[in-house]
C-alpha cells in the first residue's frame, strides 16, 4: 500500500484525531499510535503536525485536555491528556457523514469506466 | 538520556515555539507538551539503537520545526494578542526593570492622558482651560507615572527578596512595604498639593490603604513573575536562530 502523507491528510486529520479519541482519552503520542495502527502502517505523518491540529480542536471545543498529574516514572515533562467533548462527538458524527458522502461521490466518478 | 541530548530536544521545541506570537503561558505549555512528546519518542528509538541514531530518528519523526511554527501560529487564538500585550507590559522577562518601568509608565501616561483630555474637552475649548486645571492634570500624570514606575521597581524588589535571596529578609520586606506605601500615598496626595497649595491630609488614610492594596497585588504577582523569569532563563539560553519571526 502506498504511503499517505501530510498533503493527502489535509482536511481530514482533525476528524481522524476525533475518531482516535473516541476509543478513550489519550496523550499526543498515543493518538499517533492509534492513527498509525488504524492506518495499517500506510499513514506517514510528521509527528509535530499533530499538535497544531490538537490545539485547533481544543480551541473549537471539540476536545478538552488536562495535564497528567505526575510523570509516572517517566523522565521529563508532563503530558497533556486529551478527551472528546460532547461537541466533539457530534463533530465526529458529522465528519463521518461528510466523509461517506465524499467517498460515494468521488468513488462513483472514479469507478465509472471511460 | 544525557543533558546534551535533552538540550538538543529542547532546541528543536524552541525552534517551533519561540517565534509564536502567543501568550507566554500558552508557549510554555506548548514547550512542555512537545518536549514530553520528543523525550518519549527518543526513549522509544533509543531502545533499538545508539543515542545519536535515536536523536536523528526523533528529529526526522518530529518534522521541520520552522514548518511546525507556521502551523502552530495558525492555532493560536486571536485573544492571545491582548494577553501577550499585557504580559509584555507587566512581566516582559527578557527586559530590564528600567525598561519595563518605562514601558509601564508610557502606557499609563497614554491611558490617563487620553482620559484627562476627554475631561478637559468636556469643560470647554482649549482656550478656556485654566492654568490651574492644566497644573492639576500635570500633577495627576506625574503621580500616575510615579505609581507605574514604582510598581515595576517594587515588584522586582519583592520578587528578589522572596525568591533570590538566600534567606527571606523580613527587614528588607518591611522596608519595601513601608517605602512603597509612602510612595503611593505621596503620588495620591500630589494633585491636591498642586490644586490647593497644601496637602489635603484627609486623603491620607485612603492613600495609605491604596498603597497597601498595590503592595498586596505585587506580593500576589511576585510568584508568577518569578516563574516566568525562571522559564525565560531556562529556554532563552538555547541556541536557536533569533532571526526567525512569524507575523500573522
Amino acid at each position: 500500500m502506498a504511503d499517505i502523507s501530510g498533503d493527502q491528510l489535509r482536511g481530514h486529520l482533525e476528524t481522524m484525531i476525533l475518531s482516535a479519541l473516541e476509543r478513550g482519552e489519550a496523550h499526543g503520542l498515543e493518538i499517533l499510535r492509534r492513527l498509525e495502527e488504524a492506518g495499517c502502517g500506510a499513514l506517514k505523518l510528521k509527528e509535530g503536525s499533530l499538535y497544531p491540529a490538537l490545539y485547533r480542536l481544543e480551541n473549537a471545543g471539540t476536545i478538552a485536555a488536562e495535564w497528567e498529574e505526575e510523570t509516572k516514572g517517566r523522565r521529563g515533562a508532563r503530558r497533556r491528556i486529551y478527551h472528546l467533548t460532547r461537541s466533539g462527538t457530534k463533530a465526529l458524527a458529522k465528519g463521518r457523514e461528510e466523509w461517506q458522502q465524499f467517498v460515494q461521490v468521488v468513488g462513483g466518478i472514479l469507478a465509472a469506466p471511460a | 538520556m544525557n543533558e546534551a541530548t535533552l538540550t538538543q530536544l529542547k532546541v528543536l521545541v524552541e525552534r517551533a515555539v519561540r517565534p509564536l506570537q502567543a501568550s507566554s503561558q500558552r508557549k510554555q505549555e506548548m514547550r512542555e507538551e512537545l518536549l514530553a512528546h520528543l523525550t518519549a519518542v527518543f526513549e522509544e528509538e533509543a531502545k533499538t539503537g545508539d543515542e545519536a541514531a535515536a536523536l536523528a530518528r526523533t528529529t526526522q519523526r518530529f518534522g521541520d520545526p520552522v514548518e511546525l511554527a507556521y502551523t502552530l501560529e495558525q492555532a493560536v487564538p486571536a485573544t492571545d494578542a491582548l494577553t501577550r500585550w499585557s504580559e509584555n507590559l507587566i512581566f516582559a522577562p527578557g527586559k530590564s526593570t528600567f525598561t519595563r518601568a518605562c514601558r509601564g509608565a508610557v502606557a499609563v501616561l497614554l491611558a490617563t492622558g487620553a482620559f484627562l483630555l476627554l475631561a478637559l474637552f468636556d469643560c470647554g475649548r482649549p482656550s478656556e482651560w485654566s492654568p490651574t486645571m492644566l497644573q492639576f492634570c500635570g500633577a495627576i500624570l506625574a503621580g500616575m507615572a510615579t505609581m507605574a514606575i514604582a510598581f515595576h521597581v517594587l515588584l522586582d524588589l519583592i520578587r528578589r527578596v522572596l525568591f533570590e535571596s538566600n534567606r527571606r529578609s523580613k527587614l528588607k520586606l518591611a522596608a519595601i512595604c513601608i517605602g512603597g506605601d509612602l510612595l503611593y500615598a505621596g503620588a495620591i496626595l500630589l494633585p491636591s498639593l498642586v490644586l490647593e497649595e497644601s496637602i489635603r491630609w484627609s486623603l491620607l488614610p485612603a492613600a495609605i490603604v491604596f498603597g497597601a492594596a498595590m503592595l498586596a497585588l505585587m506580593f500576589y504577582l511576585a510568584p508568577s513573575a518569578n516563574r516566568r523569569l525562571q522559564q525565560f532563563r531556562e529556554w532563552a539560553v538555547l541556541p536557536v536562530d533569533q532571526g526567525m519571526r512569524i507575523h500573522g
